[in-house]
């Protein structure tokens, strides 16, 4: 109930981000759809939600603008550089995400303390740098 | 012929509205209803979000396809719901006659390819 709440907030502060004569016009009705729908509903609502929000500030509202033709088809043309300019933010938000899950998967941390890492070698003192060159090219031994 | 039948011969309907239309030729519905509506007449398949079901309800209220009733619940609140309209009901018959035709054409040249192969 308490999850619930917290995410009908959160979904309440991502609306606000609709132009508002479409908030206006639409935001209780998607806030009561969103309180209707199940936990694992959300993070599809969310993302939708997002996309939906992103396309209506690149491709307008019927509901904060009079468009002097209707739209409710399928887009086949339009402006190059504002689909130029939803392609960026889009991949932008793409790679961004991806990024973030390659961050959350890649393996922990294993410490910095010489012991221990990986990553460090070992320092050879010179002395016994020598005496296993010199091990290495005694006479009568066959070199590659 | 009008200048809207013109428009709604020449442009198809993106896949949600045309689900949308599909759902309100059923009965009228609220936002919730035409959710639900979708999911059953699509078997689970397609999924309507809240952003694209409001955002595809402006389009289509914009262009007249679907009108709107405020309807008074029993508790003294109201409801908003959404209808097709004739235009609605057109576009929807012209959206239907142009995918059968696309279903007719697919379905002879699959099969020419199935005769292909055996």
């Amino acid at each position: 109930m308490r999850i619930q709440r917290c995410v009908l907030c959160t979904y309440g502060l991502l609306l606000r981000m609709y132009p508002s004569a479409f908030r206006k016009r639409f935001a209780s009705e998607m806030l009561e759809l969103v309180g209707a729908a199940e936990l694992r509903e959300w993070p599809l609502i969310f993302a939708d939600t997002s996309v939906a929000i992103v396309r209506c500030w690149f491709e307008g509202s019927p509901s904060t603008a009079a468009l002097s033709e209707p739209n409710a088809y399928m887009s086949l043309g339009g402006s190059s550089l504002r689909n130029l300019g939803l392609g960026f933010v889009l991949s932008t938000a793409i790679m961004a995400g991806l990024a973030y899950m390659g961050y959350r998967s890649s393996p922990p941390c294993t410490g910095t303390s010489p012991g221990t890492s990986p990553l460090l070698t070992h320092v050879v003192a010179p002395s016994e740098a020598a005496a296993a060159t010199t091990a290495a090219f005694k006479p009568g031994r066959p070199q590659r | 012929m009008s200048n809207n039948d013109v428009e709604i011969k020449d442009r198809p309907l993106s896949a949600a509205s045309l689900h949308i239309l599909l759902a309100l030729a059923e009965s009228n519905l609220h936002g919730y209803g035409i959710m639900q509506s979708v999911k059953r007449q699509s078997g689970g398949t397609f999924k309507l979000g809240p952003g694209t079901l409001y955002a595809n309800l402006d389009r289509l209220l914009a262009s007249g396809l679907v009108g709107e009733n405020e309807r008074r619940l029993p508790g003294g609140e109201t409801r908003r719901e959404y209808r097709m309209t004739a235009s609605g009901e057109k576009a929807l018959r012209f959206e239907i006659r142009r995918l059968r035709q696309v279903v007719d054409v697919a379905r002879t040249r699959l099969g020419s390819l199935d005769e292909r192969r055996s």
